[in-house]
């Protein structure tokens, strides 16, 4: 019945009756309105009944003349009585629930997500400007006021989305991607009509090939050019009938001009070299609060160690994320030794270094004609030197004032000056 | 006489008889188990045997292990293995 309940809130005892009139206790106890369970008569006749009629019993006792006996005691009265002397351990349960409660209103952890051209650190710094740094009270926050901020100062990100959860501040960034396409497109400045624009050289080459699109040619193929030559003229001569040139006109040079470059490649590699060659490595851990470090194993720091250090937020679950972070440095102590290079070792080497870079070269679409790269070990040095010839785009856009035209027409390969 | 009236004006107006009469009310729950109701107060209480007053009668019920779950002024429920009830 309803016992289970209130009783350990307000305490139960079992008693032991012993005596004449049990039956008449019994009674008794049901006459003065006291509730009594579970009357067993197994080994001695026990009964239950609450601790506040317990103390109701005295009459009724000496009336029918039993002795009384506490069997057993159930309920909270007796519990805080039992743990009297532990209220310290009571007292610090409660404490944690309240300082986690409390550490659940702040946030602890920020984070960005879906950013492509903007790094996560420059969002966080301009955030920081806005006073929104780990540490804040989440209801100083207002993600709508944060999104409209950020979209007002970055002209690139077209969604903002800004979520908290737990502890945790996610920021979902969407960017402007046609503006990214076109970025990787060209790097150069648009040019603006009606000014002449010429192409010219940025290397010393010969010129293999060109295509002109608009504007007038002033190379032609197997010419040798200098950086800074002129190689298409950003106009266009307007002639009459009888080659008299009536006007020019002035515009952007299109074109592309191919030409053969000589790049000089060297590269030296001693012999004798020195390698890092790792003993032992021992972990230690230590716990980051802030800015300040307790460690939590002993770290001893030894000469010539390398340490590296990886940090890790703790966090109850999920998204609750505390303001401590746990730092786990591995601690690796080294010896350098001396080691020469076998002449197989050496050649390999630089024949490998070499075909990183002429990778790169034919990344760029710039095409490889020859290779005249040498590798030879001397006493203690390996030398690979030589000439790389490649074919690749010469010329770039430039703007330039009004000059005589020299120009190379095909026909009469006479030239005007 | 007055026990005749009573039981003809819980006729007419449909009064439950038992309820005015003051009749002692037993509910038997299978083998082992007996809710009492209206009853004036125990006389004897063993293990074995349990008596029972009542108005008019007295109830004594038989059994093994017999345990009185609750007891007050209501109603009371004694559980155990019953053998055998009788009036008395």
């Amino acid at each position: 019945m309803k016992e289970k309940a209130t009783g350990f809130v307000s305490g139960v005892v079992r008693i032991c009756i012993q005596g004449e009139n049990k039956e008449r206790f019994v009674n008794l106890c049901r006459s003065s309105d006291i509730y009594i369970w579970d009357i067993r008569d197994s080994s001695d006749y026990s009964l239950c009944v609450s601790v506040e009629d317990f103390f109701r019993l005295k009459p009724i006792i000496k009336k029918t003349a039993v002795k009384t006996k506490i069997q057993e005691k159930y309920g909270l009265p007796f519990l805080i009585h039992q743990y009297r002397k532990r209220k310290m351990f009571v007292a610090g349960i409660l404490t944690s629930f309240v300082i986690i409660y409390v550490l659940s209103l702040f946030i602890w952890d920020m984070q960005v997500d879906g950013n492509y051209s903007y790094s996560d650190y420059e969002i966080l710094k301009f955030l920081q400007e806005n006073s929104i740094t780990p540490g804040i009270k989440k209801s100083k926050l207002n993600c709508d006021e944060i999104e409209k901020e950020i979209r007002n100062h970055y002209f690139d990100i077209t969604w903002v989305s800004v979520e908290m959860t737990g502890t945790r501040l996610i920021v979902h960034i969407k960017e402007n991607e046609e503006e990214l396409r076109k970025e990787g497109e060209t790097d150069e400045p648009k040019p603006t009509e009606g000014v002449e624009y010429d192409i010219v050289a940025i290397k010393d080459a010969i010129v293999t090939n060109i295509i002109t699109r608009s504007g007038t040619p002033a190379v032609k193929a197997d010419l040798e050019v200098k950086a800074g030559d002129t190689l298409v003229y950003g106009r266009y001569d307007v002639v009459n009938d009888s080659s008299e040139v009536v006007r020019t006109q002035y515009l952007a040079a299109d074109a592309d001009i191919y030409g053969k470059v000589v790049y000089q490649y060297e590269y030296n590699l001693p012999l004798n070299y020195t390698k890092k060659e790792y003993n032992k490595s021992k972990n230690r851990f230590s716990l980051r609060i802030g800015n300040k470090i307790y460690r939590l194993t002993d770290n001893k720091e030894e000469e010539e160690t390398d340490i590296i250090t990886e940090e890790k937020q703790l966090s109850l679950y999920g998204d609750f994320y505390l303001p401590v972070f746990l730092m786990k440095s591995t601690y690796k102590s080294y010896e350098e030794k001396e080691y020469i290079y076998s002449e197989e070792q050496a050649v390999k080497l630089c024949e490998e270094k070499l075909s990183y870079f002429l990778e790169k070269l034919e990344k760029n679409t710039i095409q490889i004609v020859e290779n005249n790269v040498t590798i030879e070990v001397n006493n203690d040095m390996c030398q690979s030197k030589g000439t790389i010839t490649v074919i690749e785009n010469i010329g770039q856009l430039r703007a330039v004032e009004n000059e005589p035209i020299t120009e190379i027409t095909e026909e009469t390969g006479e030239s005007y000056e | 006489m007055s026990h005749d009236i009573k039981k003809n004006v819980a006729n007419t107006l449909g009064l439950p008889k038992d309820l005015v009469m003051g009749e002692v009310n037993v509910r038997i729950a299978g083998k082992s188990r007996i809710f009492i109701e209206n009853y004036r107060y125990i006389i004897e209480y063993t293990e074995s045997v349990l008596k029972l007053q009542c108005r008019n009668t007295k109830l004594k019920i038989c059994g093994n292990k017999l345990v009185i779950e609750y007891y007050s002024k209501e109603e009371m429920l004694v559980k155990g293995i019953i053998s055998e009830i009788s009036y008395y």
